[in-house]
């Protein structure tokens, strides 16, 4: 390989490794008298109190700056249970209870919202009621209301049916408890399992904003997750949607998810849940216990990590980098884009292929794979921007899957392999890279399927009259 | 056991395609390979018939490859180039000695001239020379900005109008994610433009941006095409190793991760309003540049009177001095480096 490094402006400081700082006995930089208790950025020392004003500090103007709330809005806390969105309950309570000034206080209604994933992550009941308890008990001593809903309501087309009430909650069996094992047990990678389950999850919270009735929803991750999470969404071809993926605001799906923790990293949120008091409970996800290599969320998390630890600029620099980048559509009310042109999936822009893209290059390189020299006769060489994978795909397997259930229907097999080719039409470059993996496309929400043919419908009519369109 | 190759066209086949996991017997993955080179060019309307190609060959495989792959597609489908091959010799013993021997028997082979330039001849250092002085963490800036320079001043030389460098999907990837994580965002929009370069450059394109590394060995291995395969022995110390550490490791997970790189990496907008550095030209040597002097001039200076870490890190105060001083001695500057060719 050619070394091609070419360093006009080298931003040094992300490149060069941190001279260790002697702190026996250093003192608060802020204040100056009292001894220092945290060491922040290797080089930073502060005292308690110092520290907690900058946090909480930097946790107002991080929600103040973006103007992202109207008084006495309804917003609803996503409370996992762990260290990062407690910290955020807590910060939130503390605003609401006292503020210094007047001018600064917040004044929202909040309510804790938790998704019971235990189902996915075979936890047994016992396992799922203590973490539910857990977060039962926590909003009690936190003074809010809270709704625990289980992640297979993420299949449901609405929550009309949905038994939901607050400050309780029992495991009950539903209809899509095993349609939801099924679906994720279908899928072949780990990475296309985790990127499903953000986007079925960000579906289920929508579901329940707009059944509670509240436009804004607050997430808990942090900048060093979120940091992973970029890396990641590159990894898996999300450019066009870094802004939605990892800044402050997301309202691709018409309810509006914050992110107020984005701009403390790991060691300051372990720091403010110590000072702040905040208990948590050991969470499981879907690659714990696995190794760094188990899917691409990972391997991306834990390089971030490693790399900060000798480069501390590291996460900023990602940060402030993705701070300048925006999506591909303008942040718009969903319903004023043409419904056509949002992904199925996620609600981002669907990106134009152009035909010197690497999406085509992808595209090209599977069809030239399955059909050679013969297939394609080369100087007939044209390219069709995002054809349905489905139709170049070899069929793997012969025999039909087994829920075949749908009463007195017909084999499903033969409109699999519709539903397969139909798909990547209506996704954007990331959903279709992890619908692929998914091989049981069938078992995904009805409102998706029903969606899904009614644009295929479409498709053919704009073919139809498409010489008439202006 | 037996795998057929995947295109259906009866042969056995003999690879596993890293780019798509398919089987594919040789004479197919030759056809795929090469017609996917061929699709990048003419898609993106890379050259022009009758242009004066120069091709950046550094005796690897990426430019080995290179140069026959475009050989061979110009011939079949009449682009109407005409190719050179253009080698710089950076002075690293051991290491540049030998990919020079390659790069002679491609002259050979394949039948396109050849002229070497060395980084003694225009700047008066070699890289062991300047590694000496600076140190093994710094070093990949000077040969970096050198050498891109150094092409530059060779392909004017020879009349060449466009520049071609073997640069692969795997390394176009891994500068995606290193112009992430230095933050640089005007290099971060550029990277993946199909081709780069301005006024007081030349163009320079990369045939191979969507080519797997792999591929690009396998074709060179069943091709039976030779080249001298050894990492240069400074590199192992620089931070572009910890982007190339995770390329590797994402495509291990899943073998379109280099391509969903950069399709990712095509997919980023700049904020409106973000401001980002203009580029204009050295006033020293009229060589592109984003600052009143270029980078290798501010390099070269560093060297010259013993103060290498000159324009590595902030040290403003120091460049300063040193554009005020050149201002003044722009004049004399300029009729100096002209006069080394």
């Amino acid at each position: 390989m050619m070394c091609s490094i070419n360093e006009e402006n080298l931003a040094e400081e992300t490149m060069v490794a941190t001279p260790k700082l002697s702190v026996t006995d250093a003192i608060c930089r802020r204040c100056n008298i009292l001894k220092a208790q945290v060491l922040l950025r290797k080089t930073d020392p502060y005292c308690r109190d110092c520290f907690m004003k900058y946090a909480v500090h930097k946790f107002r103007s991080t929600i103040g700056k973006a103007h992202a709330l109207k008084h006495n809005e309804h917003v609803l806390l996503a409370y996992s249970g762990g260290l990062s969105s407690g910290s955020m309950v807590k910060l939130i309570k503390e605003g609401l209870d006292f503020s210094e000034s007047k001018k600064i206080k917040m004044v929202f209604k909040p309510t804790l919202v938790h998704i019971d994933e235990g189902l996915i992550l075979n936890l047994s009941k016992h396992e799922r009621k203590e973490t539910t308890d857990f977060v039962l008990e926590q909003a009690k001593k936190n003074g809010f209301d809270v709704y625990i809903c289980s992640l297979e309501y993420c299949l449901a087309p609405d929550l009309n049916d949905l038994k939901l009430e607050m400050n309780s909650y029992q495991i009950e069996p539903s209809i899509y408890e095993s349609q939801l094992e099924m679906l994720f047990g279908s899928v072949k990678s780990l990475t296309a399992k985790e990127d499903l389950l953000i986007r079925l999850k960000q579906r289920l919270i929508t579901l329940l904003a707009t059944r509670l009735n509240h436009a804004k929803v607050f997430l808990g991750p942090n900048a060093t997750r979120l940091a992973g999470q970029l890396l990641s969404a590159i990894g898996q071809g999300r450019g066009a949607q870094i802004a939605h993926e990892i800044g402050f605001t997301d309202s691709r799906t018409g309810t509006v998810f914050l992110r107020p923790m984005r701009e403390f990293v790991d060691k300051e949120v372990a720091y403010l849940a110590n000072f702040l008091g905040v208990d948590s409970v050991c969470l499981p996800t879907l690659s714990s216990k696995l190794g760094s290599t188990a899917s691409i969320g990972r391997l991306t998390e834990d390089f971030v990590v490693t790399l900060q630890t000798n480069f501390p600029a590291t996460i900023s620099t990602l940060f402030r980098i993705s701070d300048k980048l925006k999506s591909n559509i303008a942040d718009l009310n969903p319903s004023d884009c043409e419904r056509d042109s949002l992904c199925l999936l996620c609600l981002s822009a669907i990106e134009e292929s152009s035909v010197c893209s690497a999406s085509t290059a992808r595209h090209i390189s599977q069809t030239f794979s399955r059909s050679g020299p013969s297939g394609h006769p080369s100087d007939d060489l044209r390219t069709h921007p995002l054809q349905s994978v489905g139709t170049v795909r070899h069929q793997d397997s012969t025999s039909c899957s087994s829920n075949c259930n749908s009463q007195g229907k017909p084999c499903c097999k033969t409109s699999n392999d519709q539903i397969k080719s139909d798909w990547s039409a209506v996704l954007c470059y990331g959903c279709r890279i992890t619908m692929e993996d998914v091989k049981q496309p069938e078992l995904m929400p009805i409102n998706y399927l029903e969606e899904l043919g009614l644009r295929s419908r479409r498709q053919v009519m704009r073919q139809s009259v498409e010489q008439f369109l202006l | 056991m037996v795998v057929f190759c995947s295109t259906g066209c009866g042969s056995t086949a003999v690879l596993k395609r890293p780019k798509t996991d398919d089987a594919l017997c040789k004479n197919c993955f030759f056809w795929a390979f090469e017609t996917e080179v061929h699709h990048t060019i003419t898609s993106t309307k890379m050259f022009q018939p009758g242009q004066l190609v120069a091709i950046g060959a550094s005796g690897g495989k990426d430019s080995t490859v290179l140069a026959y792959v475009l050989k061979h597609l110009n011939e079949k489908y009449n682009y109407g180039l005409k190719l050179v091959l253009l080698s710089i010799d950076e002075g690293i013993t051991g290491y540049r000695d030998d990919s020079l021997e390659s790069v002679k028997r491609n002259q050979e082979e394949y039948n396109i001239p050849l002229t070497v330039l060395s980084y003694k001849d225009l700047y008066g250092w070699t890289m062991d020379d300047i590694v000496k002085q600076v140190g093994r963490k710094n070093n990949c800036t000077f040969c970096g900005v050198f050498r891109r320079q150094a092409l530059d001043r060779g392909a004017m030389l020879l009349k060449c109008d466009i520049i071609a460098t073997g640069h692969n999907a795997d390394d176009v990837a891994e500068t995606i994610l290193m112009n992430l994580l230095r933050g640089d965002i005007a290099r971060l929009q550029r990277c993946t433009f199909h081709i780069t370069g301005s006024d007081g450059s030349l163009p320079r394109v990369k045939p191979f941006k969507y080519a797997y590394e792999k591929e690009i060995v396998l074709y060179a291995y069943f091709k039976k095409l030779d080249y001298f395969a050894t990492e240069c022995v400074y590199a192992p110390d620089a931070y572009r190793g910890h982007a190339r550490a995770l390329v590797k490791d994402l495509e291990a997970l899943r073998s379109t991760s280099i391509i969903d790189i950069i399709h990712a990496g095509e997919q980023l907008a700049i904020k409106d309003g973000v401001k980002l550095p203009k580029q204009g030209l050295c006033s020293s040597c009229g060589y592109v540049s984003s600052n009143i002097i270029c980078k290798a001039c501010v390099l070269l200076e560093g060297l010259n009177r013993g103060r290498p870490k000159l324009a590595i890190g902030k040290s403003n105060k120091a460049l300063a001095e040193l554009l005020a001083e050149r201002l003044q001695n722009a004049a004399s500057i300029k009729t100096t480096i002209q006069d080394q060719f």
